[in-house]
């Protein structure tokens, strides 16, 4: 295999970290291109370090390169310092591996995981030399697919999309490469290639769905304009994942990515029904790996990466049934290796504390608990099945084992929120401090406990019980922080609790994405012309820009946040089925505002509707 | 592991072009990741993060290739080198050679603290030099360069850091210059030095820079300094 560089020596010498740009890791994968029949560009819309770490492009680039016929390639965001360079020198975005230019390329994919990347998806278009709008572009051109979380309300970045992908992908990918391959063969005319791409599950074509609106700005309707494409998107869902395909050689990057590890998913979806959490809605139902499957991915995993670390991954490991034999596994076959476990999602109690201690450095490291709210009314409002009582006994029993360090996760601006709600997030760590203190003898103790307070602002989400809800102004979110710092001044134990929060501004801007509708092309390509693009990186993150942006397109923030919407109004993605319900959605929000829990999947079904997908724990209960 | 069951052994490898922009930190994971997929048995240093006992010679500058990299791992007993260099060849992942694996004796120095010249071979693309134009460079009486520190600037006379400068029969450049962590001075600037001095402009994109050699200052190569 030959490899290229696509930039010249100066330039690689003049940047930042230029093995971000130049491909050829252990474990990449490099084809011929002329034995392929499609050639994928699969994008992560932000530096490199940031997609390296995201699973879902190692299980897609795995699940392409399976076929002869596919030659999956991987393509990042150039860093401003590169972009500036490619901008001047008019050099065109390439994928790593063959170092082709991406307008070459049959497909570019692009992974949506946050609404901040929308400009990058510009950054990248504009790079390729691919027009902005999927309108604009002819037969030569790739086409554009996105698809990830964001991809659930894909809508603000609509037009610049030919096609988006609903839900998981490895259910329907392979049929749409197969349709992409019989167009080719008979003739490719691209706007016939995307109309019988609706016809494939989860595909959604932009393009072919009309948006009208009411007098008032809001949706009136999104309607098809064929009558054989469907009225309704359905989200992909693996039914069958015990035995679906998992990266056995993912790719390791040479320069240090964010997860400098490898990464095993235990088990995809949640049984929590969390309010505020979108993931814990669009990736049901609950499924799991069987654990002797599992034991043999570790395996594949380490021996094929040389990872000193192996990370469980799930929306909340606790729920993991056998997680405490797979872990005794790792321990047993991989301490001569050296080999650490880390676990995300942990909830902290006596078991996952005995883990915890056996897995890591107690003196050093720190213990997660995410009470999200600070009262138990908070709580119930947003289903976070967590008592003061759980939280208490978590932290003495963590302080029994040895651990003084706590950090503790809350989200400001709520549904319902008083003040009272937002004092009782200060309140608790005082607890956990005079517990501390309480419960470990002066002489046991090593030094101060440190408890660190981070708050977020509540962003609604698509499908989530809260979608209908409105934010709070900047001022009134800021408020709340101050409030909660102005009360740890007063609290006996000030010295041992710290107090971060979150940029609102940023909030505010994610807010207007998340929920917005596509007339938002024109206020993000705005944005980017006025040189926004990593928005997600605060250095870059040009709030006035934002602002300018969407009022130059017309449109204000107020009408996509600061506004109540009723339970009955069209929303910009009612044409996506996510399989839970609208109507288990409003009951949801209806049972919140009455500050009630609903029972988690273990405990009762409650009839959400993602039965229809006919797998996981709506079926093995 | 008890005393006097581990082998240290120094590994010789060669760092190719295409991955010449990795920083010695990323060659660094990127054998402490090798050794584990080669599944060769370490030893690890005490202590609740416990590590490989590795090190590594000279770090490379960015943008050179090198058939001389060197690393010394301490490794348990009873693996032979011919197997360790296999198994790493096997896994090494592209860019990267195994060239050699061999014992240290047990009183030698680190590789890092062994070296003192390095030798580098260049390929110029723009301009063969003759001999006539290295023998006047090598002749001047002195060529100065700014050696920016934080603190301040100082000048520095390069020549005497040159070991050896000669064109081999293949046009390119041969040079074997002062290195280590005392006197040091990078092929790069040598080369800059030797355009401007011979009237030519120098432009990277047009020469290709490659670290042939380590030795000691003795003049033996690292490869068996420390057998």
């Amino acid at each position: 295999m030959e490899y290229k560089t696509k930039l010249t020596d100066k330039i690689l010498l003049s940047i930042e970290k230029p093995a971000r740009y130049t491909g050829g890791e252990v474990n990449a994968i490099y084809k011929n291109k002329d034995d392929v029949d499609v050639r994928f560009a699969m994008c992560f819309p932000d530096v490199y370090e940031i997609g390296m770490s995201n699973l879902g492009m190692q299980i897609l680039y795995d699940m392409f390169n399976r076929r002869e016929d596919i030659w999956c390639e991987r393509v990042f965001s150039p860093w401003p310092d590169l972009h500036e360079i490619m901008k001047n020198e008019d050099i065109e975005l390439f994928a790593l591996e063959s170092q082709d230019e991406i307008r070459c390329f049959d497909f570019l994919g692009i992974s949506l995981s946050y609404e901040m990347a929308y400009t990058n998806i510009l950054q990248i278009l504009d790079l390729s030399k691919i027009p902005f709008y999927s309108k604009d572009r002819d037969e030569g051109c790739p086409i554009v697919i996105a698809g990830g979380p964001c991809a659930y309300n894909m809508e603000p970045v609509a037009d610049f999309l030919d096609l988006v992908y609903v839900g998981e992908g490895e259910t329907s990918y392979y049929a749409l490469m197969d349709l992409y391959k019989e167009h080719k063969e008979k003739g490719y005319v691209r706007s016939e290639f995307l109309r019988s791409a609706s016809k494939i599950p989860g595909i959604y074509v932009p393009s072919l769905y009309e948006v009208e609106y009411n007098e008032d700005k809001t949706v009136k309707s999104i309607v098809p304009i064929y009558d054989d494409v469907p009225a309704k998107v359905l989200k992909q869902t693996v039914v069958d994942f015990e035995n679906t395909p998992y990266p056995e050689n993912p790719v390791v990057p040479y320069i240090q990515a964010v997860q400098d590890k490898a990464v095993l998913e235990i088990q995809r979806g949640c049984v929590r029904g969390c309010r505020f959490c979108q993931a814990g809605i669009i990736y049901r139902p609950f499924r799991t790996k069987p654990t002797e499957t599992l034991k043999k991915y570790v395996d594949f995993l380490i021996g094929n990466t040389g990872y000193e670390e192996i990370s469980l991954s799930s929306l909340s490991s606790s729920d993991f049934p056998q997680l405490g034999e797979l872990v005794e596994y790792i321990i047993e076959n991989y301490k001569d290796k050296k080999v650490n476990i880390s676990l995300p999602s942990l909830r902290v109690d006596a078991f996952s504390l005995d883990v915890m201690s056996k897995i890591q450095d107690v003196k050093k490291s720190s213990l997660t608990f995410a009470p999200e709210a600070g009262t138990q009314r908070m709580r119930n409002v947003i289903n976070k099945g967590l008592t003061e009582e759980d939280i208490l006994e978590g932290a003495k029993e963590a302080f029994e084992g040895g651990w003084n360090k706590v950090k503790l996760y809350f989200m400001l601006g709520l549904p319902t929120e008083t003040d009272e709600d937002v004092l009782g997030i200060p309140d608790i760590a005082e607890k956990m401090a005079e517990l501390y203190y309480d419960t470990v003898p002066k002489e046991k103790r090593m030094g101060k406990v440190q408890i660190t307070i981070s708050t977020s602002f509540f962003i609604p989400k698509p499908f989530t019980p809260f979608q209908w809800e409105r934010m709070y102004e900047p001022e009134e979110y800021s408020q709340k922080a101050f409030m909660i710092n102005d009360h740890i001044k007063g609290l006996l134990n000030k010295k041992s609790i710290k107090y971060n929060w979150h940029d609102t501004n940023t909030s505010i801007i994610e807010g207007v994405l998340a929920r917005g509708d596509r007339r938002l092309s024109k206020a993000i390509e705005k944005a980017y012309e006025k040189g926004c693009f990593f928005d997600a990186w605060t250095d870059y993150f040009d709030y006035g820009k934002w602002i300018e942006s969407i009022n130059e397109a017309g449109l204000t923030v107020d009408e996509y946040i600061y506004r109540q919407r009723s339970t009955d109004e069209v929303l910009p993605w009612d044409m996506i089925d996510v399989g839970v319900s609208k109507k288990f959605l409003v009951r949801e929000y209806e049972t919140a505002l009455r500050s009630e829990i609903t029972p988690n999947c273990f405990e009762k079904c409650s009839g959400c509707g993602a039965a229809v997908f006919g797998g996981g724990i709506c079926v093995e209960g | 592991m008890a005393e006097g069951s581990a082998l240290k052994v120094r590994v010789r490898f060669s760092k190719n072009e295409n991955i010449k922009y990795l920083g010695h930190l990323d060659v660094m994971r990127a054998f402490q990741k090798c050794l584990k997929r080669a599944d060769i048995k370490m030893v690890y240093s005490e202590g609740f993060n416990p590590h490989q006992k590795i090190s590594f010679a000279l770090p490379l500058n960015l943008g050179l290739t090198s058939r001389s990299e060197y690393m010394d791992a301490e490794i348990e007993d009873g693996q032979s080198t011919d197997e360790v260099k296999e198994r790493l060849a096997a896994v090494c992942g592209p860019g990267f050679d195994i060239m050699s694996v061999n014992i240290l004796r047990d009183n030698a120095k680190k590789a890092m603290a062994e070296v003192g010249y390095a030798g580098f071979s260049v390929i110029t693309n723009d301009h063969v030099f003759t001999d006539d134009e290295i023998k006047r460079f090598l002749d001047k009486d002195e060529i100065i360069i700014i050696k920016k520190t934080k603190k301040n600037e100082t000048e520095l006379n390069i020549l005497p850091l040159i070991k050896e400068l000669y064109v081999n029969e293949d046009h390119s450049l041969f040079m074997k210059l002062k290195a280590g962590s005392v006197d040091n001075i990078k092929a790069e600037i040598v080369l800059e030095r030797l355009y401007a001095e011979t009237g030519l402009v120098y432009d990277r994109d047009n020469v290709k820079i490659c670290r042939e050699e380590l030795y000691n200052e003795e003049g033996i190569s690292l490869e068996v300094s420390g057998s």
